[in-house]
């Protein structure tokens, strides 16, 4: 083959990995203010991702309100994410992961309504997120957060309107917080570890493609997984305490936002809130002793903060305006039947 | 020439002298934040952006806020022109547990009001170095159960300063300091509230020239189990004007201050190394100062809890003025419908539930555990005989505080850094 050929191929190919994705922005000490100077995306507005960025999916997943969520990772090309343990993976600097919230509008379209992502950089990992604007095509940087007002739009309990919240940076923290650093809280082995449908149609593990793409080290892996909380063939026990654990467990731990609760719900905490009495719940106790009382949900804390919308009430803190009603019957079911 | 020489190496000298002793950071901004349509985004905005260093100012005027405010950034402070000037006014908040939330270290908040918020006014968590400085916090209803619990909540914080602030209408604790170290609460009012100030499973805390009037509790110095932090200890509550909290315990049920009777100016609870003293205590329905253990009556599990010790030991009391006590007591509550009974309405000024370890109830305490009280004046005192109330034997209360009586070691006074 002609040599320069040859070396212009190799630049194609090179080009095309290393300037899909923006390095340099995600790794910047100056905040892009839109989402597009990133380059995650080949078309943002159909949210389909840029060569390098690839899609993935949780087990069981935080609830924000019904939105219906795409969650991408990029890793920096060469590098190469490491297995800690049961913890979230140990992800390489320059590591972006993006998670992208949208509603099925009643007429048929898809409605963006904001991209957070989360930037491992030199310092830690840094947590934003652009809210869309749909005129402009892109979406932009809102540090102090922004509130959408949404109507018609498809959600299971038909909310004619939702006070949707885009957290301010503040939030993104107090939920990813894990002693004094920022941490993701979805890609852990367990919280990933099924298999789902890949662009070329193939089925496939979801850590078995990050190795094979190189995205992660060649390991063999614990099967133990989280299951999905709303799947009814698996044991109550688990799909409760999974749900918990995504919804809960990173600010109900000792490590995190809510640690001077004294009540921790990660699914390694053996002690989750049974006759477990509240501290500085005020209103949020509902006049009730304990966060769980065995058989009987009504009279557990838990579900009360679950039932609730008001501010100083309803758990989580922030991060949703609706109340989760599949949850709510799993709670209650789980509880019921808790001896 | 050799003076303009001489000159110039003086003004190298002034410049390295200069550069020594500039601070780290070369300029302090003073952000001004004036209210407006948009407050809620401006101020967050300018919260996230802020530098160490920087000064937030808030301006004369009402701040109307829909969410909830946060500072995560070290060296800042939030000042007002006064909390009778300076609002943040939280009444139309949809969402968001408190009004404002600072999670970084060496924070200063002052001279401005944080009013009906749906929860927490103000709380801090995990901060080392945070002072509140002529803040109000205030539910402008008066005293409900649909209030916010706590008004200043600093939390698992280190090095708190409360200094001249004002707390109105909690439903649970105007002031309320938990599993914190390092405290000093003083030249500050709470009243309206469920109890006026709580200092709850911290460690060396300084509670002086306070006023609590019109809780329903006027000082709380609490120890409770299950928690991160606990076994309280070094509190000292001095030269306080503790009068008249007789207001009805608008608690939300289960929250562990609904167990306060009405009328009540101090108590202890399972804390160690608490002075009390030098305060005016005077016009309390139920009791002046109650000293008891934490009881545990249900199915919880306290007392697996290995790392926690329920009573009250090296107690203190003494040089109170303490008068017109338990002349209403608040016969709901558990506590005051007990001593109602045993002491046949006779209501003390002090007391000591009695309850110890069985071993000691026994045998007798250590002395250095031992409480003691001395120039308190002519008061009325009691203590329980936990053992024979259990089991319905007569002479279930003693009065004679004789036993009681001994020298002071006074406490060390708190340092803050």
């Amino acid at each position: 083959m002609n040599q320069n050929l040859l070396t212009f191929l190799i630049l194609i190919c090179f080009s095309s990995s290393l300037y899909a994705v923006n390095d340099h922005a995600i790794l910047s000490d100056k905040t892009p203010k839109a989402l597009s100077e990133y380059g995650f995306f080949s078309d943002a507005l159909n949210q389909i991702p840029n060569e390098g960025v690839v899609p993935y999916e949780l087990i069981t997943a935080l609830f924000s309100d019904y939105t219906d969520k795409h969650r991408f990772i990029y890793l920096p090309d060469g590098t190469t994410a490491k297995y800690d343990g049961e913890d979230v993976f140990d992800f390489p600097i320059g590591t972006a992961l993006i998670k992208t919230f949208s509603y099925q509008t009643t007429e048929g379209g898809t409605l963006l309504l904001e991209t957070r992502l989360l930037l491992n950089k030199e310092d830690g990992w840094d947590a934003l997120t652009y809210v869309w604007d749909i005129d402009r095509g892109d979406a932009y940087l809102a540090l102090g957060g922004k509130t959408i007002e949404v109507t018609d739009v498809i959600t299971p309990t038909n909310a004619n309107f939702i006070r949707y919240r885009a957290p301010n940076k503040n939030q993104c923290k107090e939920c990813h917080l894990k002693d004094d650093a920022v941490e993701p809280i979805g890609p852990k082995p367990r919280n990933i570890n099924k298999a789902i449908a890949y662009e070329n149609g193939i089925e496939s593990n979801q850590m078995d493609h990050w190795a094979v793409i190189g995205f992660l080290e060649e390991k063999p892996y614990s099967n133990d997984s989280m299951v999905n909380a709303f799947n009814k063939n698996h044991d109550i026990n688990m799909r409760a305490r999974s749900y918990l654990d995504i919804n809960c467990g990173h600010c109900h731990s000792p490590q995190g936002s809510a640690s001077s609760s004294g009540l921790y719900l990660s699914i390694e905490d053996k002690e989750f809130g049974v006759y477990k009495k509240p501290v500085a719940a005020g209103r949020g106790s509902g006049g009730l002793s304990y966060s769980i009382v065995p058989g009987k949900a009504e009279e557990s804390i838990l579900l009360f903060r679950m039932l609730s919308n008001e501010p100083d009430v309803m758990m989580p803190e922030s991060g949703r305006s609706l109340m989760h009603v599949e949850a709510i019957e799993l709670i209650t079911e789980w509880i019921n039947e808790m001896k | 020439m050799r003076l303009v020489n001489h000159l110039k190496k003086q003004i190298v000298i002034l410049f390295i002298a200069g550069s020594i002793f500039l601070p780290p950071k070369i300029l302090t901004e003073v952000i001004i934040i004036p209210p407006s349509e948009n407050s809620q985004e401006r101020l967050q905005e300018a919260l996230i952006l802020a530098n160490p260093g920087d000064i937030i100012q808030l301006t004369t005027g009402i701040y109307n806020l829909e969410d909830s405010l946060s500072l995560d950034v070290d060296e800042v402070t939030i000042q007002g022109d006064g909390h009778e000037k300076t609002i943040l006014n939280f009444s139309d908040q949809k969402s968001g547990a408190q009004g404002l939330m600072v999670t970084s270290d060496k924070v200063i908040l002052k001279n401005f009001a944080v009013l009906d918020t749906k929860g927490d006014a103000i709380k801090v968590k995990g901060s080392d170095g945070i002072s509140f400085i002529k803040v109000r916090t205030e539910w402008s209803g008066g005293p409900k159960s649909s209030n916010g619990a706590y008004g200043l909540y600093p939390v698992d914080s280190k090095n708190v300063l409360i200094d001249g602030c004002i707390a109105i209408g909690a439903s649970d604790a105007g002031i309320y300091v938990g599993q914190s170290e390092n405290i000093v609460v003083r030249n500050s009012i709470a009243k309206f509230n469920v109890a006026g100030i709580e200092i709850e499973n911290s460690y060396y805390a300084d509670v002086y020239d306070n006023t609590a009037e019109d809780n329903t509790g006027g000082i709380l110095v609490f120890d409770l189990p299950g928690l991160p932090q606990q076994g309280g200890h070094d509190v000292r509550v001095f030269n306080n004007s503790i009068v008249h909290n007789n207001t009805d315990n608008f608690a939300p049920e289960g929250n562990i201050v609904g167990e306060v009777p009405r009328g009540t100016g101090i108590i202890i609870m399972a804390n160690s190394n608490v002075e009390i003293f030098s305060n005016r205590i005077d016009d309390h329905e139920t009791v002046g100062i109650a000293v008891v253990s934490y009881i545990n009556d249900d199915d919880s599990d306290d007392f697996t809890d290995s790392g926690y010790y329920p009573h009250p030991k090296s107690v203190q009391i003494h040089n109170n003025e303490i008068s017109r006590s338990g002349h209403n007591p608040d016969l709901d509550k558990d506590i005051a419908s007990i001593l109602y009974e045993i002491s046949d309405g006779d209501m003390p000024d002090i007391f000591w539930d009695g309850v110890l370890p069985l071993k000691q109830m026994i045998l007798g305490q250590p002395n250095n555990e031992k409480l003691i009280l001395k120039d308190n004046g002519e008061i009325g005192f009691a203590v329980m005989n936990p053992i024979r109330y259990m089991l319905s034997f007569p002479y279930q209360l003693s009065r004679d505080e004789s036993k009681y009586s001994g020298n002071i070691t006074p406490l060390p006074p708190v340092k803050i850094d």
